[in-house]
């Protein structure tokens, strides 16, 4: 915190600054709250910033970029914190955190175009909470973390998750967004580029007329602006609903089905357990009566009519018994769906959670496990109290998320464990991965392997619209 | 400084995924758990530093040294209310990360380490309640003089504890109490030397100065010769409850209970009839410490309901997950605007119920949330003041509750009957589970959790199963099951038959024939507790058969 060596009467200048477009009480320098900030939920050390701000609107965001801009300081837009990759974590000194989750209103519904536009602090199981009493839903529900994780925070990080196999991830549901610039102008994208537009119509497509802007800010990770509103695709809360686990005995077998029923758009979502000590882990139930078992394949389809979901089950079932899948019952499925983000919490009792999350397309899934569990062996897990899951989720077409997630008992073993993990990363990138979200998670791991004309072009754009770097300095390792 | 009491929870603070639920939960439609971001202190304030997530990390840095210790953060150890919200809502271990443990022994740390407060309020309180036996600092021997003009016997089975609230500051309650007892001729007493029972000092971190109170009050208690001892306060109830023994040897012959579940059991035996004159909206505020601690949620909505013409509309958040009302964890004498911003926040959650009463069944909740009111063109009052004032003078003898539907309901009993014969069902469950059937008359009712048309629970005992009529305070798990489905299942000749039926009724549901379930603990603690082995035995996971095989079975509906 460079402010330290600041005079205190350039500090109080600043803070004066700060509380005259938000309010008192709605900033802080004190050292408890900064340290309050100081991490997301993945194990990397954090680090405070400066100052938290909690804006209430897009106006305050557009006045304390300027400020910041004249007085050298860095923003830092930050959701739910419950980023697992180190994204939201400040990388240099003297910056403004924006806690964006007081933005987290809907704006409007509108059921003639089938969007919703929310503020961007708004959480997943917020949005969805107030769209079903309506009746209406999202297509990407959110990540498993969307108790806390933000539509902000997921735009700006590439979220995958409930939801994923049908509709993609959190960026392929984006009609629009709203975002301020580093010279604290606000744009809208998509249909909203016009100076003037009647309101209903402002937002009802994303490709028209320009290239698609929308996409520069998606997965930025905070560098290119803040991000205040987005407007999303909605649906119809589905009439008929379906639940079915398979099992297999290999992999390779329920990767199969996973490809088909992708090929064949024929679930909302298709999550898998991918081997036997996760089973055992998420669905003891199933390891203590088939502990023959290495894959579970929980299966759910949401159809307009429960006739269509009935049938598609019965497609799924059929499939399932050609690929050598056992229909075993709907508890993964069902606690699943019904969990929503309630899922992965109660892993957290193995130990602090070390994740590795990326995609990968599906055919490639199997290897991966095998290579895994090679590399398990290598380093005698169990005796180490290291216990792990490996799970994966398909998504839009034929790809899906690779979640192996290693879990931290004993904290004496954390350098074995932390060797683990880097195995695992190379492994990952190495062998057809690439991460959603980056953050201090992969950004070695990416920025060895990115294509220099890649990074450049995308440095380029950083420059060009962030010239002075106030946003997340550091992230991307980007150079003014 | 070193943080002895603090350092003991290191360990757990590992377990904390920071996953930040504690803070931002809503409820999940699907899970219908009455979450609305659970920690009112972060709604208020709206930093990071208040909420469980937060002041976990702040701990884990004071602990390790990279945050030092300075004024600002002992002030901020006293902005807890130690609801236990963030807690409840946690799904990282069986019982979620305790952080209210986590602030108490910080506390505790501070108190031992003579950091005083600014506002140096529970140092003050402390000598208060030494000196004066209450943490008003009111004249003890004033203590019942509004209530002393009755001759107390100085020996009785049952003994009336006031508390400090009721006795001070809400005598209305405490009269109410006396009230409604007289009523039905109860041999009771009060302890006419009460004192206070520490309930606030533990929260600011003095244990051992509560523990010398908690054994002088046993003796007193002790040598009066009481049975049982009831508490119309939620916070004394639960400091005798769940805290003294953790610091004292407790009597295993004295029971200790809430008002409200004393009066339960005489309302079931007939002993009084409460009454409005016309229809009245009422909701509910279930305390902390008789919530969330003390596991009491059905007693005062049974008495609720109770009341003719009244009708009881639940909060948005409430039971398990209700938000506090902003006066616990001595927050309200330390900074009391921060408890009535939470209390306001509070009203306004109640305001949208569109109620005639907003009622509790404490009189620190009442306190707070009378001054938070308003305007608001509802009463708040407390379940006590409310029975006394509807206490219908005219009648007495047996009387029909609207609940006892609940009992009566025929095809609720033969369930009852045929469970009862077959108790090897929950042979699988750990002692100690309570399992919830609900029985609804269509999916929409049960979607919209309107009341059911029948509900028992099922106890597992060390050797035995006891099933009682009524919804469960504290259930692991809520069946809810058609009226079609029970039907079928009571009809069921073998074990196997009925797990084939539950199995089907299950997995495949149809408009007349479904079962669901709602989950109150986390799957993976249900597991633990034997769950999975009973859905297995109940027939929802898939036999090891071939596919086709699941047809027939569907046919058997
Ligand atoms: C239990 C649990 C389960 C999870 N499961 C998943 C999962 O299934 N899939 C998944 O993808 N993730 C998962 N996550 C991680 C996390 O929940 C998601 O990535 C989520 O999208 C992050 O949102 P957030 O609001 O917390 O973002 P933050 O962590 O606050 O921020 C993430 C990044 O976005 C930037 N940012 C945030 N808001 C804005 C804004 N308005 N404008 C510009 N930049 C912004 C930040 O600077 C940072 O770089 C999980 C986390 C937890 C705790
Ligand atoms: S205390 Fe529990 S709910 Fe809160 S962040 Fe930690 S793990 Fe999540
Ligand atoms: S105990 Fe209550 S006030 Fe304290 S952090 Fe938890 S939810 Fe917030």
């Amino acid at each position: 915190m460079i402010l330290e060596s600041m005079t205190q009467l350039a500090l109080e200048k600043i803070s004066t600054g700060i509380e005259k477009i938000v309010g008192p009480e709605n900033y802080s320098k004190a050292k408890y709250i900064l340290h309050s900030y100081a991490e997301d939920a993945s194990p990397f050390p954090g680090n405070p910033p400066d100052f938290v701000v909690l804006p209430q609107n897009t106006n305050e965001i557009s006045q304390l970029i300027q400020f910041a801009a004249s007085h050298n300081l860095s923003i830092i837009p930050v959701g739910g914190r419950s980023g697992i990759s180190g994204a939201s974590i400040p990388r240099t000194h003297s910056s403004i955190m924006l806690d964006l989750t007081r933005m987290n209103k809907i704006i409007s519904i509108d059921k003639e175009i089938m969007t919703v536009t929310v503020q961007a602090g708004i959480t997943w199981a917020e949005l969805i909470h107030k769209l079903a009493k309506e009746d209406l839903t999202v297509g990407f529900r959110g990540p498993y973390g969307g108790n806390a994780g933000t539509v902000g925070g997921s735009l700006s990080s590439n979220s995958i998750g409930i939801g994923a196999s049908a509709y993609g991830g959190a960026c392929d549901n984006v009609v629009s967004l709203e975002v301020v610039l580093a010279d604290g102008s606000i744009i809208e994208t998509g249909s909203g580029w016009k100076k003037e537009l009647p309101e209903t119509l402002s937002h009802f497509t994303r490709y028209c007329t320009f290239n698609d802007l929308t996409g520069i800010f998606l997965g930025d990770h905070g560098t290119l602006g803040v991000k205040t509103q987005a407007t999303l695709k909605i649906y119809p809360i589905a009439e008929g609903t379906a639940f079915i686990d398979f099992g297999f005995t290999s992999i390779e077998d329920c990767s199969k089905l996973l490809h088909y029923l992708q090929v064949h758009k024929l679930v909302t979502e298709a999550v898998i357990l991918g081997d036997t000590n996760s089973i055992e882990l998420l669905a003891s139930t199933y390891h203590d009566k088939y502990p023959q078992l290495t894959t579970i394949v929980g299966i759910i389809i949401e159809e307009y009519d429960q006739d269509i979901a009935n049938r598609k089950k019965e497609i799924c079932e059929k499939k399932a018994k050609q690929f050598n899948g056992k229909s075993i019952g709907t508890f993964l499925s069902k606690a699943h769906w019904l969990n929503k983000f309630n899922l992965v919490q109660s892993l957290f009792e193995e130990g602090f959670w070390y994740n590795t999350c990326h995609l990968r397309p599906i055919n490639t899934l199997p290897n991966l496990i095998h290579q895994t569990h090679e590399l398990f062996k290598k380093y005698d897990m169990k005796p180490n109290e290291i216990n792990w899951i490996i799970s994966a989720l398909a998504t839009d077409r034929c790809y899906c998320t690779g979640w192996i997630t290693l879990f931290l008992k004993d904290p004496t073993k954390r350098p074995l464990l932390e060797k683990i993990w880097h195995e695992l990363r190379e492994l990952e990138i190495s062998n057809n991965g690439v991460p959603y979200w980056t953050g201090l998670l992969w950004e070695d791991y990416v920025l060895q392997r990115v294509n220099p004309a890649f990074y450049e072009t995308i440095q380029k754009i950083k420059n060009a619209l962030d010239p002075y770097h106030i946003f997340h300095p550091g992230v991307f390792k980007f150079e003014r | 400084m070193d943080y002895p009491y603090l350092s003991a929870f290191r360990s757990q603070m590992d377990f904390c995924g920071k996953c930040g639920d504690c803070a931002l939960a809503v409820e999940l439609t699907t899970a219908k758990k009455h979450i609305n971001k659970p920690c009112v202190i972060k709604n208020v304030l709206g930093f990071e530093a208040y909420d469980a997530r937060g002041r976990i990390l702040i701990l884990k840095r004071l602990l390790d040294g990279t945050l030092q210790l300075n004024q600002e953060i002992i002030d901020w150890a006293y902005t807890c209310l130690l609801c236990g919200n963030c807690q409840e809502t946690c799904l990282a271990l069986d019982n979620g990360i305790d952080l209210p443990s986590m602030m108490e022994a910080f506390r505790r740390d501070l108190i031992e380490n003579g950091k005083y407060s600014p506002s140096g309020k529970p140092f003050e309180i402390l000598e208060k309640t030494l000196t004066h036996h209450n943490p008003y600092g009111e004249p003890h021997d004033q203590r019942f003089h509004f209530i002393l003009s009755e001759n107390f016997p100085p020996h009785a089975d049952i003994l009336l504890f006031v508390g400090c609230t009721a006795a001070y500051r809400q005598q209305n309650i405490a009269l109410s109490a006396y009230k409604i007892l007289k009523k039905a001729n109860i041999d009771f007493t009060i302890l006419k030397d009460e004192k206070c029972c520490g309930s606030v000092l533990l929260r600011y971190g003095f244990h051992d100065k509560v523990k010398v109170l908690a054994e002088e009050l046993m003796e007193q208690i002790q040598k009066s010769g009481i049975k049982t001892v009831v508490f119309p306060c939620a916070g004394c109830y639960r400091t005798f409850k769940i805290d003294y023994p953790k610091l004292i040897e407790m009597p295993k012959d004295i029971k200790f209970i809430h008002f409200s579940e004393y009066l339960e059991k005489l309302v079931k035996e007939g002993k009084y009839h409460f009454r409005f004159d016309s229809q009245t909206r009422i909701s509910y505020h279930d305390p902390c410490h008789l919530g969330r601690a003390a596991g009491v949620f059905e007693a005062p909505r049974f008495l609720i309901n109770s009341i003719n013409n009244a009708n009881l509309i639940e909060l948005e958040t409430r039971r398990n997950y209700s938000h506090c009302c902003g006066a616990g964890g001595g927050v309200k004498s330390c900074f009391p605007e921060i408890s009535l911003k939470v209390g306001q926040n509070r009203i306004i959650e109640a305001a949208q119920n569109n109620i005639n009463y907003l009622v509790s069944t404490c009189p620190f909740c009442k306190t707070n949330l009378s001054q938070s009111l308003n305007g608001q063109n509802f009463k708040v009052l407390d379940l006590t003041e409310l029975l006394s004032q509807t206490l219908d003078e005219s009648l007495t003898g047996t009387i029909i509750q609207k609940e006892s539907s609940f009992v009566t309901h025929e095809l609720t009993q033969n369930y009852i009957t045929y469970l009862s014969q077959h108790p090897e069902i929950f042979s699988d469950l750990v002692p100690g589970s309570v399992l919830e059937f609900t029985i609804y008359d269509s999916i929409d009712a049960f979607e919209d959790e309107k009341p059911p048309t029948g509900a028992f629970h099922v106890v597992r005992l060390e050797n035995e199963i006891e099933i009682h009529p009524g919804l469960a305070d504290n259930s692991d798990l809520q069946l809810a099951l058609s009226e079609g489905a029970v039907r079928e299942l009571v009809l069921s000749k073998t074990k196997k038959e009925y797990s084939l039926k539950f199995g089907a009724f299950y997995n495949d549901p149809e408009e007349e024939y479904w079962i669901d379930f709602l989950l109150h603990k986390r799957t993976k603690t249900l597991l633990k507790m034997g769950y999975g082995k009973f859905a297995e035995e109940a027939g929802i996971l898939d036999e090891d058969e071939d596919l086709d095989s699941l047809d027939d079975r569907v046919k058997i509906i």
